[in-house]
């Protein structure tokens, strides 16, 4: 997942497909940190992408209240890692649970997208007719090492 | 992914250690166990982060309405952490105006003694 020596876009993409429950959302940073790794980024930026991620799949687990799966893909081009975070529809065992409250009680969601917004360069979040948001969409240009193929 | 909590008296204040990752699903552990204290009438806490890989907003969450309740009961959180990532999060949402932090638990408890 880099780009080509040539300089042209890369079209790899990973995804990586959780149930929409808190104590999945480690799993996510952990394959951050995998691709950190691959893609040889700072130590900083790494951090930085794990924990604007995890705010943004945290912020979409409260949105869909505990019941739906969190599908997150990366895509490196253009300079770029591109991630984005979608609510896909729960499987069944996840419907059958009662809806998560008490973690998202004490969050403080104002916080989690003010870290978003200054972590990362770009980000949009879409919302649907009932004011949920279903996806979040966030770019970070790499410096160095993701600029040569590895 | 996982975390520990303990606590222990100090002089002035308990000591509450977090070692581990504070996120959606880890901090409902930090809230139980200072929760815990408030109740046992424990208003002045240091709550050392020196162990802590990871802290999102939801455990900023959890130190923020740990300040408000001890507050309420004139108590006072300080908190300990030398990590530069974990006092980047601090400064970048401003909790770094908020929370009295100190690099060890000497300097913390002083802040007690001084108050």
């Amino acid at each position: 997942m880099s780009p080509t020596p040539n300089g042209s876009s890369s079209t790899d993409k990973v995804y990586l497909k959780i149930p929409g429950l808190p104590q999945y959302i480690g799993i996510v940073r952990l394959t951050v940190s995998g691709l950190a790794a691959r893609l040889d980024l700072p130590f900083d930026e790494a951090e930085d992408l794990k924990l604007a991620l995890t705010e943004a799949c945290s912020h979409m687990l409260r949105s869909a209240g505990g019941r739906a799966d969190l599908q997150v893909g990366f895509q490196c081009s253009d300079g770029h890692l591109h991630i984005s975070v979608q609510c896909v529809p729960a499987g069944a065992e996840a419907s059958c649970q009662p809806p998560l409250h008490e973690p998202f009680d004490q969050a403080e969601p104002d916080l989690g997208i003010y870290l978003i917004e200054a972590l990362v360069d770009s980000v949009d979040m879409e919302t649907a007719e009932d004011g949920r948001i279903h996806s979040v969409t966030m770019s970070k240009r790499l410096a160095g090492g993701a600029e040569s193929d590895r | 992914m996982d975390i520990k909590v303990n606590t222990r008296a100090l002089n002035k204040a308990y000591a509450v250690e977090v070692q581990g990752e504070i996120d959606v699903y880890t901090s409902p552990r930090v809230k139980e166990t200072i929760n815990e204290l408030i109740d046992s009438g424990h208003f002045n806490m240091v709550i050392n982060l020196e162990g802590v890989r990871y802290i999102d907003s939801t455990g900023l969450g959890v130190l923020i309405g740990a300040l408000k309740k001890v507050r309420e009961k004139n108590g006072k959180i300080v908190l300990i952490c030398t990590n530069p990532q974990i006092k980047k999060i601090f400064n970048i949402t401003g909790l770094i105006k908020i929370f009295d932090i100190y690099k060890d638990e000497e300097e913390a408890v002083g802040s007690f003694v001084t108050a």
